[in-house]
Order: structure tokens, then C-alpha cells, then sequence
């Protein structure tokens, strides 16, 4: 079958980026996922939950809309790797730590208020990156240190942007400001940050981010319906728990391959 | 008056002058006008920021994020600078600064109309294999366009080159594609699955928007002017067939499916009658009823329909 061919193809291009243990890894969850999609079959609960996340059911219409998404196969990958580059945060949070102390509330901020209304995860991922890219900018990092309120207000406009991007209703300012912070900024400050942070990252506002590397592996591994939207969820929880993490690590967009190892944890059936 | 941003950096206002209005894009005027630095003409949008409201507005702020990365494409058009400036009022105002194109496919199909003459097909051909390379190039990096029509892509007739535009309603995607809202778009060239209540977009959107636009093409009319979402979809279903969940498996589910009339699909050379067999095998593909059967505007590069163009300088 070409398909499968295809799919080695592009696991063994895969291997120069990850490391052989976790290629390991791949194959082991791979074969995970094809039980356990058979296993949804047959569950009457779970067929309903498919038919409602998808339009067909049939083998022929999942074969052909793998077909449909192919041709960004051999240049995708590629794509990202070359705009994730562009993404290479500096070490200044080491060299930093008043900076890196209120960035960190500022994140957990950001996290809070994403859940209270429901965003996506891709939402506050957009969030945390204009945060540090801002805050790494060259003449924000001196300011902050007299001014730790600075970082807070950034953090409004960063989530507010995100959310003009991704979602498809956004608060209003002084809404958005729902979880408990030292401060609470009127419109009209949010308004002038917002477009000093567009400024400052030069209004790139679609960066390669961890879930564009998930977007590309669920789709190599033909995932689709309920099972997709499963494996997503259980990344993307992965992926907040490192924001949220002790220390707010920052993500390098790559990340998202670091996902698989606590995924094949959570899924052995041991 | 004091130079808002200090020195060395002129205002919007200073650096053009605005020549003339032609236009209203997504979100706010367009006006031609030249750039005093160098006597280079451009377009020049221009949305105003109410301090008192709520900070930049979505589109402004998806389609300048989403031109940053596509600009390099010679079929998108390209964003040249985005400058702050200050209106009589002191309000803070965005210019985005365009290519200037002279004219729009809508403009350029409307003079043929008047004249009676009909798009040489040569120029036809050169014109859709532009558009699917421009679409093709907004896909491969994750960006929906969701608002093709003629007015959006513009167009250069001395050299007969086409850009698309006006992206504020753009989308950049991943998988599973979020629910997004009802948006406002043109209705001729929406496809079936939007004005059926699908909000799970997909890149199929697009494809049927160049289907009708390739139709427009040919033929100088719309091929499914509608005046309103019922209307739209019963100039559909009368040429391509109601569609049934033989044709179109989960048509049924969708939220906005009813009892529609019965008709069977005819022919599509009875609405595009001069166009050509391969030519209407390339239009069938791009108007499947089911989106994941539509062809990918990379694949329709590759059709046979355009294997005699030269596609040396496109």
C-alpha cells in the first residue's frame, strides 16, 4: 500500500530530529491507537460521538481525505523547522529573576483566565509566546525592573490579541481582567499596550508554536474523528502542565514532540 | 506640530499623499497615494482605533499577522509597511501600506460585459492557474482565505497578473479546526457546507469560491447569484442536483438542513456552455458537494486543463 510507504518515509526524514528512543516510542503508541480504535467501534457511546465529529464513517472517505491532506507532506515539516527558528528565545529569564518571578505570575494569570472562558489551548500557547517574545524585546527589559505592574499589563494585551486571533468572541478589556491580580488596568491602557506589543513583534502574530508540530503528527498518523480530538486533549493538557509547571518553562515549539513520553506512560496498558 | 514618535520617523500623514479613495476594504477606507520618499504609488488602509473601545480590531489584526507571513508569494498581495498615525482629532490611526494594483477580476469581467466581448481562454487559463497557485500558497501555510470573490483579487492588466486580497477574514488552522461563528460573507461564491450551518471550516471553502469564480470567468455572470441564503442554496441544488446523503454522506445532519425542492443535477456545460471538456472536468472537481472530495487547488495546478499554458513567468 503506497500510504504506509509514505508514512515510513516521512518517519525515518522524522528521525533526524527526534531522537531514536523516542521514534521507539512512536512505533509502540502507534500500534496503541490502532486497538484501541477498534476497540471504539464497538462501543455505541463512542460511534455516536464520532458520527457527531465527523461527517462519514466509511473507510473510503477517511482513506481519501488522508489523500486530500498529503500533498503538505514533503514540504511541511520543512516549513515549520525553518519558522521555528525565528521563534529561538533568549536566556535572559536566567540572568533575571525579578523579571522572571513576575513573568511567571503573569503566565499562571494568562492560564487562569483561559480556562475561565473557555479558550483553546492554541489561545493561550499565541498568549505565553507574545508574552516572552515581548518581554525579550530589547528596550522592554529595562523598564521592568522599575516597573513589575509593566509585565501584568503586557500580559492583558498579550491575551487579548491572542484571543482576537484564535477565537471567535473576545471580552471586553475590563472583562478579560476576571482572575485576582495586583492590578487592574481601564481600556484605554490595554489599548495603547496592545499595539506597543504588536509593534515590538512586528505584528507576527501566527508563530510556530507546539501544536503546529501536533497538528502535523496527528495527521501522520491518520488519527481522526473522536480518537483525534482525544489525542489532542490529552497533549494539549500535557502542554499546559509544563506552562504551568515549577519554573513556567518556556516552550520551545518543538515541545510538542516531547509530548509522546508522558502520553505512552499515561496509555500502557500495563 | 510635533512629529508623533520622535525624530527621523515621519507620521503616516507625512510620508504619502493621498491621491484619491477607491475603495472600502473589510474594515475601513483604501485610498491611492504616492509615498513622498520615493514616488511610489500605493493603497493605503486605513483603520481607526477608538481609544475608548476595544483596541485593534480582529481582522485588522489577522490580516496584517497572516500577510507577515505569506508576502513572499508573488500571488498574494503584498504589505509593505504597517505605520501609526493621528487623525484631526488626535485619534490613533493604522495605515497599512499595499502594492498598488491597478484593477480587481470584478472590474476586468465587467469590461468585457459592456464591450460584449468574451476573456480570451488563453487568458482565462493564465488568470485560474494564478489563483490556484496564490490559494495553494495560502493553504500549504495553514491560512484560509474564506472570502474569495472578483473584488478580492487583484489584478494587473498590462502584465495580466492577479494578486489575492483583502484577507481580513483569513483564518491560520490546525487540526481539528475550531467551530468558528456565522461570519458575513458573499453569498455568489459561498460554498454549500457554510450556508448549510457547517461551522468546521475546512480548506474546501475556498476551492468552491474558485469554482464559481472560474464560471464567472467564462461566462461574465455569476454562476449562482443568490439574493439570499435559501436563494443561494436553490441556485445550487437546480444545477448540481439537491444533494442526499448518497452524494453528500452527513449533508442531513448539518444544523440548517431542511426539506428542500428535488431537483437532479444537469450538466455543468449548460451553465458554462463555451468552456472545454478539460476545463469542465476541473470545474466539477472544485464543485463536489462533499468537501472532502473537492479537489486541492495543488492538485488543480496539476490538471491536465492547464498542461498547454506557459507557466514560465507565473
Amino acid at each position: 500500500m503506497p500510504l504506509d510507504h509514505h508514512l515510513f518515509l516521512e518517519e525515518i526524514k522524522m528521525a533526524h530530529r527526534y531522537p531514536k528512543p523516542l521514534l521507539d516510542t512512536l512505533y509502540c503508541l502507534k500500534d496503541h491507537i490502532h486497538w484501541e480504535e477498534e476497540q471504539v467501534e464497538d462501543d455505541e457511546y463512542s460511534s455516536s460521538t464520532t458520527t457527531t465529529i465527523t461527517n462519514t464513517n466509511t473507510d473510503t472517505s477517511s482513506v481519501v481525505f488522508l489523500e486530500h491532506d498529503l500533498f503538505w507532506d514533503r514540504e511541511e515539516l520543512s516549513s515549520l523547522l525553518a519558522k521555528e527558528h525565528q521563534n529561538q528565545l533568549s536566556n535572559t529569564l536566567q540572568k533575571n529573576l525579578v523579571l522572571a518571578s513576575s513573568r511567571q505570575e503573569a503566565v499562571e494569570w494568562i492560564l487562569k483566565v483561559n480556562a475561565h472562558y473557555s479558550f483553546s489551548t492554541l489561545t493561550a500557547v499565541l498568549a505565553v509566546n507574545y508574552l516572552d517574545r515581548f518581554l525579550f524585546s530589547f528596550r522592554f527589559q529595562n523598564d521592568s525592573n522599575n516597573n513589575p505592574w509593566l509585565t501584568q499589563l503586557a500580559a492583558v494585551a498579550c491575551l487579548s490579541l491572542a484571543a482576537k486571533v484564535e477565537e471567535t468572541h473576545v471580552p471586553l478589556f475590563v472583562d478579560l481582567q476576571v482572575e485576582e491580580s495586583k492590578y487592574l488596568f481601564e481600556a484605554k491602557a490595554v489599548n495603547r499596550m496592545e499595539i506597543l506589543v504588536l509593534s515590538a513583534l512586528g505584528w507576527q502574530m501566527n508563530p510556530v508554536t507546539p501544536l503546529s508540530f501536533l497538528d502535523y503528527i496527528t495527521r501522520k498518523l491518520g488519527l481522526k474523528g473522536y480518537l483525534c480530538l482525544e489525542f489532542l486533549r490529552r497533549c494539549e493538557t500535557v502542554l499546559l502542565s509544563v506552562f504551568a509547571g515549577e519554573g513556567g518553562r518556556m516552550l520551545q515549539a518543538d515541545d510538542g514532540g516531547c509530548v509522546w513520553v508522558p502520553m505512552r506512560r499515561e496509555n500502557d496498558p500495563s | 506640530m510635533e512629529k508623533p514618535g520622535g525624530g527621523g520617523v515621519l507620521s503616516a500623514k507625512e510620508a504619502f499623499e493621498k491621491l484619491e479613495k477607491v475603495g472600502e476594504g473589510t474594515y475601513g477606507k483604501v485610498y491611492r497615494a504616492r509615498e513622498k520618499a520615493t514616488g511610489k504609488i500605493v493603497a493605503l488602509k486605513k483603520t481607526r482605533l477608538h481609544e475608548d473601545e476595544e483596541g485593534v480590531p480582529p481582522t485588522t489584526l489577522r490580516e496584517v499577522s497572516i500577510l507577515r507571513m505569506l508576502s513572499r508569494d508573488p500571488h498574494v498581495v503584498r504589505l509593505m509597511d504597517v505605520k501609526q498615525g493621528q487623525n484631526k482629532e488626535g485619534k490613533t490611526v493604522l495605515y497599512l501600506v499595499f502594492e498598488y494594483m491597478d484593477t480587481d477580476l470584478k472590474k476586468f469581467i465587467r469590461s468585457f460585459r459592456q464591450t460584449g466581448q468574451t476573456v480570451p481562454p488563453q487568458t482565462i487559463k493564465s488568470l485560474m492557474y494564478q489563483l490556484c497557485k496564490g490559494v495553494a500558497f495560502c493553504h500549504g501555510h495553514g491560512i484560509l482565505h474564506r472570502d474569495l470573490k472578483p473584488h478580492n483579487l487583484l489584478m494587473d492588466p498590462k502584465t495580466m497578473m492577479l494578486k489575492i486580497a483583502d484577507l481580513g477574514l483569513a483564518r491560520a488552522f490546525t487540526v481539528p479546526i475550531k467551530k468558528y461563528t456565522h461570519e458575513i460573507l458573499t453569498l455568489w461564491y459561498r460554498a454549500p457546507e457554510v450556508l448549510l450551518g457547517a461551522t468546521h471550516y475546512s480548506m474546501a471553502v475556498d476551492i468552491w469560491s474558485v469554482g464559481c469564480i472560474f464560471a464567472e470567468l467564462v461566462t461574465k455572470q455569476a454562476l449562482f447569484p443568490g439574493d439570499s441564503e435559501l436563494q443561494q442554496l436553490l441556485h445550487i441544488f437546480r444545477l448540481l442536483g439537491t444533494p442526499n446523503e448518497d452524494v453528500w454522506p452527513g449533508v442531513s445532519k448539518l444544523m440548517n438542513w431542511h426539506e428542500y425542492p428535488q431537483w437532479n443535477p444537469q450538466s455543468l456545460s449548460t451553465a458554462v456552455p463555451s468552456l472545454d471538456e478539460l476545463g469542465l472536468d476541473l470545474l466539477s472537481q472544485m464543485l463536489k458537494y462533499e468537501p472532502s472530495k473537492r479537489i486541492s487547488a495543488k492538485k488543480a495546478m496539476e490538471h491536465a486543463y492547464f498542461d498547454d499554458l506557459d507557466k514560465r513567468h507565473l
